[in-house]
């Protein structure tokens, strides 16, 4: 267990030093987050519903818990993926424009051990499947043609603005999923 | 409702779902399409040499080299002008805006459909890139004509809209906006929604308004847009009026979200507006981002 490390367990709650956090979870924000077994999406959407303030983090995370908490337990997960990912990512550019550095993190779907976007998902067939963190790629010069992965850890900022920017992609007619 | 349709296109990848809307239009209105590419950085001085856009590598800029920047657009949308019609090829070199904005004035063209993007990447790198200082956004700002902002490939869109959303600010470019969407919902018969979006946080000066102060709020522009639209209306009701209160490019989404839309339209305002006055500046560029269906950025009347 790293030190200063919060736990966000299946039911959403967030755990530090074996200690339910009930209250004030803004101290927490730059703390590293593990996720425990069993954790969904579904768990991420419970935690930011149990802690408000996590949700003034960014305009599209209240909209996305209202989707996620009308899909509850009927909805049908995608079988499309078989987990998801969260993930960091450098990236050196060299070109167009000026060489520059970028560091994002990145919701991913994975199957047969593929990333797949989630931009063309409903966000209800996401809930339900399992929510890991991966290793962080290290990405020179290219479109992950020369790419090296690193161990990493995430902050609860982080995963939280993260999700929610890769899930703000994803405000889709049911019937343009249905379609394609 | 199309003459002249500009489509401008990288001839990457990127662009392949505007390029099969571009076509798809053009046939359905049996319009002339024009391809355009601007492929390089001319050099200031003497010699005539050009720096690509896509590969940073420089070539002596001449007429063969632009025929064979010609073949090669040919080459990739091969499949597309067999299915659909032939098209118009045209490349130059120049600072892609301002010879896009060039061609459409010289062409005449009633409509520019450009992707969101000259290059496919995450959605997380997105944020690094935005859209702001783009192409896109000089063009959809500067156009006299409707621009059509394509970033992912529409499933449900076209053949025909079912659903068109006009988002206002009520400001005066966003009747631009209105009269293009009015024109293609009444021409198709389809139906418009007619959207605002409340945008409390700017309202209130850090004072959460409360909920009757909201409804006030809601009733006012309600009435608005049956004073600034409706009435513009001869004996189409095929209409729906919707107020939601929150982030504005937020609200529009999950509106297109909940009623299936199949077209955005909506006012790029141009930079002489007071940013307070024009919320849909930045919405636009936030909603071209995410949005499942095309945006249209409509700021001028002149070619409606």
């Amino acid at each position: 267990m790293l030190m200063e490390a919060i736990t966000l367990m299946p039911d959403g709650w967030i755990y530090k030093k074996d200690k339910k956090v009930a209250a004030d979870i803004l101290p927490l924000l730059s703390s590293t987050i593990c996720l425990k077994k069993g954790v969904t999406l579904g768990s991420f959407f419970k935690m930011a519903g149990q802690y408000p303030d996590l949700v003034r983090l960014s305009d599209y995370l209240a909209p996305l818990l209202e989707i996620a908490a009308a899909a509850g337990s009927h909805s049908g997960a995608s079988e499309d993926i078989q987990k998801l990912v969260f993930y960091k990512t450098i990236a050196m550019k060299g070109f167009p424009g000026t060489p520059r550095v970028e560091i994002y993190n990145s919701l991913k779907g994975i199957q047969d051990e593929k990333k797949i976007l989630l931009k063309f998902f409903q966000v209800e067939s996401l809930v339900h499947h399992e929510l890991t963190l991966g290793k962080l790629e290290h990405v020179i010069f290219g479109d992950g043609q020369d790419m090296f992965t690193y161990d990493t850890c995430y902050t609860l900022f982080e995963l939280v603005e993260g999700i929610a920017w890769d899930l703000s992609f994803c405000f889709n007619p049911i019937q343009c999923t249905l379609r394609r | 409702m199309f003459k002249k349709i500009l489509f401008a296109t990288n001839a990457s990848p990127a662009c392949d779902a505007a390029a099969k809307i571009a076509f798809e239009l053009a046939q359905k209105y049996d319009a002339e399409l024009t391809l355009f590419h601007v492929f390089g950085e001319p050099s200031r001085g003497a010699s005539q040499r050009v720096k690509s856009y896509t590969t940073g590598e420089e070539a002596e800029l001449g007429p063969d080299y632009v025929d064979w920047v010609k073949q090669e657009m040919a080459d990739t949308y091969d499949d597309l002008a067999a299915k659909y019609i032939t098209p118009v090829y045209a490349a130059k070199a120049g600072i892609p805006s301002t010879e896009i904005l060039r061609l459409a004035r010289d062409m005449d063209a009633d409509c520019i459909i450009m992707g969101a993007h000259a290059r496919q990447d995450d959605t997380a790198a997105e944020r690094f890139r935005g859209i702001v200082g783009t192409t896109m956004q000089k063009v959809a700002q500067r156009a006299k004509c409707p621009v059509l902002i394509i970033s992912r490939p529409c499933e449900t869109c076209f053949w025909y809209f079912n659903q068109i959303i006009f988002g206002t600010d009520f400001s005066k470019a966003s009747l631009a906006a209105f009269q293009f969407a009015y024109k293609m919902a009444s021409h198709i018969g389809c139906k418009l929604h007619l959207f605002h979006a409340l945008d409390i946080q700017v309202s209130q000066a850090g004072i959460p308004p409360g909920q009757k102060s909201i409804e006030t709020r809601i009733a006012e522009a309600r009435d608005k847009i049956q004073e600034h639209y409706v009435n513009l209306m001869d004996n189409f009701d095929n209409y729906e009026i919707t107020v939601w209160e929150g982030v504005p490019y937020v609200e529009l989404l999950k509106y297109a979200r909940e009623v299936s839309g199949d077209l955005i339209v909506m006012a790029h305002h141009t930079r002489e507006l007071d940013p307070d006055e024009a919320l849909f500046g930045s919405t636009v560029e936030q909603v071209v981002l995410r949005s499942a269906c095309p945006v249209a950025s409509v700021n001028r009347p002149d070619k409606l």
